[in-house]
Parts: C-alpha cells; sequence; structure tokens
C-alpha cells in the first residue's frame, strides 16, 4: 500500500539558517509513526512541512516530500481553541456537519462530555489537551500530526490520553506522525520511532518497536526496560559503556 | 459586598459635593440669570417632566443619535475589516479616516447645512462622521490581534473561509467593537446634541438654543442636566447588559 506521507532527503532553511538536511520517513496506512529528537531540532518545522504550513519562498532546500491525504488533523503543542466559543462548538468548527451524536462519543473518548457547554479558560491545561485530540478524532482525519502534545502535562494524564489515543488508533485504523522529544512517548505509542540528530537535523537511527499492546503504557516495566536498553545503545557516551 | 456598598457611599458622597459646589457657587454669584441653583433647576426639570414634552424632544434627540450610531456601524465594521486585513487597505483609507477624524464639526456643518439646511438630516450626518473613525480604528485593530495560531488551525482543517471570517475574525473583534460602542453611546448624546443647536429644528439641542435666546438659564441648565442623565443612564444601561454577557462566560477569550 502506498505511504501516506513519504519525506526523502529533504532539506530546509529559513534563510541562511539550515534546519534540516536530509530528513527522510515514511508514514503508512494504519501505522503510527513518531519522531525523537532534542528540543530545537527541527522537529516541529518538518511537521508543519508536511501540514502545508510552511510555504517554500525560497527557502526550500533539497530533497522532496509527498502526503498522499487530504484529511489531515493536527494536534498542536498549544491547544489552540477557539476562546470564544465552548467545547461542543470548537469541534463542529473542524466538523461542521458532525451530529450531537458523533460529537458526545468523541468527546466521551476523551472524557469531556460533562464539559461540552464549558469555555476553555473554565477548563484546566490537561482537559484542553484533551478537546485538542478530541477536535481532531471528530474531523474523521486519514492522518492525525501531533506537535508534542503532551508536553505540558503531568505523567498521569499524558499516560492516560496516550493509552485512550492507542486503543482508537487500533479500532478506527488511522495513521499518526507524533513528534517529540520523549522517547518513552514514543514508545508508548509509535510502532516505528526515527531519531534525529540535533539542528541542522538528519536521520540518526530507525527503530522498530515491538513492545506487545499490554506493556505500551508509560510507566510498564517492560516498556521502561525498552527504553532504558536504546538510551544505552545510541546515547550513553562510550567512556560509561562496560 | 461590603466592598462595593463602601464604593457605593463614595459614589453618592461624589454626587453631594457636585450639587454642594454648584450650590455654593450660585449662591455666591447669587443671580440665577448666570447660574441657576440645582433646587431651581431641578424645580424646571419636573414641571417639564410634568407636562411631557421633554420626553419627546429626548426621544427626538435620541432617535438621530442611535440612527447615526447605527449607520457608523452599517459603514464602519467592513471598513474596518478591510483596514485590519491588509496593509495596503490600511495605507489607503487611513488618509481619509484622519481626515474624517479632525475636521471640525462645524466645518462639516457648514457643508451639510448648504445641501440639506436645518432638519433632521444634518444632526444624523455629524453623529456619523464623528463616530465613524472611533468604529473603524476599534475594528481595524480588533482584526490585527486576530491569532494567527487559530487561523493555522484553521487551514489544516481545511475550514471555509466563511466560517473563518464568521467564527474566528467577527469573535476576534466583538470585544473591540463593544467598547467602540460603549464610547460612541456616550459620545453620541453629545454630538447629537451640539448638531441639533447649530442645525437641527427639534430635539433637547434645538431647546437649549431657545432656552438661551429667550435668556431662560434655569432651563438652559434643565436641559443639560437631562441630556447628562440620559447619556450617563446609556452608558450605564450598556455597562450592565455587557457584564451579564460577561457573566455568561462570553468574557473568557479576553482573558485567556
Amino acid at each position: 500500500m502506498a505511504a501516506l506521507v513519504t519525506v526523502q532527503g529533504l532539506g530546509w532553511k529559513f534563510g541562511q539558517l539550515p534546519v534540516l538536511d536530509g530528513v527522510s520517513l515514511e508514514v503508512h496506512p494504519g501505522q503510527n509513526v513518531a519522531v525523537v529528537g532534542p528540543s530545537g531540532c527541527g522537529k516541529t518545522t518538518l511537521l508543519r512541512l508536511i501540514a502545508g504550513l510552511l510555504h517554500s519562498h525560497g527557502h526550500h532546500g533539497n530533497g522532496s516530500f509527498s502526503v498522499n491525504t487530504a484529511r489531515i488533523a493536527f494536534v498542536f503543542q498549544e491547544d489552540r481553541l477557539i476562546p470564544w466559543k465552548n467545547v461542543a462548538q470548537n469541534l463542529r468548527f473542524v466538523a461542521p456537519t458532525a451530529d450531537e451524536a458523533t460529537l458526545h462519543e468523541t468527546l466521551g473518548l476523551m472524557d469531556m462530555s460533562e464539559s461540552r457547554k464549558a469555555y476553555p479558560a473554565q477548563l484546566s491545561g490537561g482537559m484542553r489537551q484533551r478537546v485538542n485530540v478530541a477536535r481532531a478524532l471528530v474531523s474523521n482525519p486519514e492522518l492525525i500530526l501531533m506537535d508534542e502534545p503532551f508536553q505540558s502535562l503531568d505523567e498521569t494524564i499524558k499516560a492516560n490520553i496516550l493509552s485512550r489515543l492507542s486503543k482508537l488508533q487500533a479500532q478506527r485504523g488511522f495513521s499518526t506522525l507524533l513528534v517529540t522529544h520523549s522517547l518513552r512517548e514514543a514508545l508508548c505509542f509509535a510502532h516505528r520511532i526515527y531519531f534525529l540528530t540535533p539542528r541542522p537535523a538528519t536521520n540518526r537511527f530507525v527503530q522498530d518497536v515491538t513492545i506487545p499492546p499490554a506493556h505500551r503504557h508509560l510507566f510498564d516495566p517492560v516498556l521502561l526496560q525498552e527504553e532504558g536498553k536504546i538510551l544505552q545503545r545510541w546515547f550513553l557516551p562510550d567512556s560509561h559503556k562496560e | 459586598m461590603a466592598k462595593t456598598k463602601g464604593k457605593n457611599i463614595w459614589t453618592l458622597g461624589g454626587i453631594a459635593l457636585f450639587f454642594g459646589t454648584w450650590w455654593l457657587l450660585a449662591r455666591f454669584i447669587a443671580s440665577p440669570l448666570i447660574l441657576p441653583g440645582p433646587w431651581q433647576v431641578l424645580q424646571v426639570l419636573f414641571e417639564m417632566a410634568r407636562t411631557g414634552t421633554v420626553f419627546w424632544e429626548l426621544l427626538r434627540t435620541f432617535s438621530k443619535g442611535i440612527l447615526g450610531l447605527g449607520i457608523a456601524l452599517a459603514l464602519g465594521l467592513p471598513f474596518g475589516l478591510l483596514m485590519g486585513s491588509s496593509p495596503k487597505m490600511e495605507e489607503l483609507f487611513r488618509p481619509l479616516t484622519m481626515v474624517i477624524r479632525s475636521m471640525p464639526v462645524v466645518s462639516w456643518l457648514s457643508t451639510v447645512l448648504v445641501i440639506w439646511g436645518i432638519g433632521f438630516r444634518a444632526p444624523v450626518f455629524i453623529v456619523v462622521v464623528s463616530l465613524l473613525p472611533v468604529i473603524i480604528f476599534n475594528v481595524s485593530q480588533g482584526v490585527a490581534t486576530v491569532d494567527t495560531r487559530l487561523m493555522e488551525m484553521a487551514r489544516v482543517y481545511r475550514v471555509s473561509r466563511w466560517e473563518i471570517f464568521r467564527q474566528v475574525y467577527l469573535g476576534s473583534i466583538f470585544p473591540f467593537l463593544l467598547s467602540a460602542v460603549k464610547v460612541s453611546l456616550g459620545t453620541m448624546w453629545k454630538v447629537a446634541i451640539v448638531a441639533e443647536y447649530l442645525a437641527g429644528n427639534t430635539g433637547i439641542g434645538i431647546q437649549l438654543s431657545w432656552s438661551k435666546f429667550y435668556l431662560d438659564t434655569p432651563a438652559v441648565f434643565a436641559y443639560t442636566l437631562l441630556a447628562l442623565v440620559a447619556g450617563l443612564g446609556f452608558e450605564y444601561a450598556f455597562e450592565f447588559l455587557f457584564r451579564k454577557w460577561k457573566v455568561r462566560g462570553v468574557e473568557s477569550w479576553q482573558h485567556s
């Protein structure tokens, strides 16, 4: 099956400043892909390019990328909810044809159906982020792009949202591309992880994740052990290895 | 509760200070032709209210003011949107708006008196040109504050341009528009009365003019007091409604 997203040796500059330098990745239908790299390495730029939020304007470097779907949703780092619209109206903004039952069901998936009439300012950060995810889901996407959406959340809420999202992905079969600096988040969610170098970002290595679904939880010992192995193998300086 | 009560006492104190100073000055000047005392003015005002004619004059002034405000809003909203959404449009319309804002009222009056003469239209026109720049600049400022992150979100989700305009743009300018309307409601009375005084044939303004002509100073003060109370009353009524909206949670965007 053709890949939904194909990025081939992509380079990108802001003016004279190189941000990406030969990044390659693929996202196939029904696949969860994570891009892990240090803060500021260009992960968000990569995601914004794929979402069509950056235009060439002479900044474009070499390489290419293609996106083979128009049904894209984006879970932003900040919630980006319309402040003067309540939760239900925020969802309806991206899915005007969605009926009441669909809205109710989608909010229910994120435990937010009780707050459908609440305004964003009346919600906590965690609740707003759940609405951010619900908004992506209600638009019935084929591909969800996620830009470190759980960065500001505490571990319990993060684990809760990630496990709900994993279950939904298995049921509905959409694809996701998650960029994060947290290896544990990536291991919890992704089938394949692309590791990037610091800026200008380039592929460092690719890791397929084989952790069974039952152990894909932020605090699961199997997942923590896998995280340790990867960190030791790729990130521990030679002087510290036995 | 105690805080509100304390605030109310100070407000009442302020009103008492105003009337007290007025009374003292009137006693000092001791000429009702120059400065009638508050009691004398209130008596004239009660008499006017008893006969009921003053309410018609008030309504006539109000109708001119509110029509002028309506026209200013109808014109100011699209122009403000246009100026706020494009720097080129802002450059194009800014000189014209500045001219409208800076032109003295009497210059406008001289022109409209030649065209329409004394009557209903000239005061309405003066209200329009006085309020239009305030509304245009407020709306344009509101458009400039539209959150680009919301626009990006709408683009990713392929939301139609009409819905972006309706739900993001109009929502963003709403607080600015409310503040423009609040300021305009106060200004509207003042401008309408001045315009009636100089180019009208009905309303509080023309009553003021006639009272001055007949050297009926207590009536001049009574009409002035009435205009003052009406203007402040409208501002407070709007403020009250605005607070009700806030209670319903609409204010949330201003603090998020």
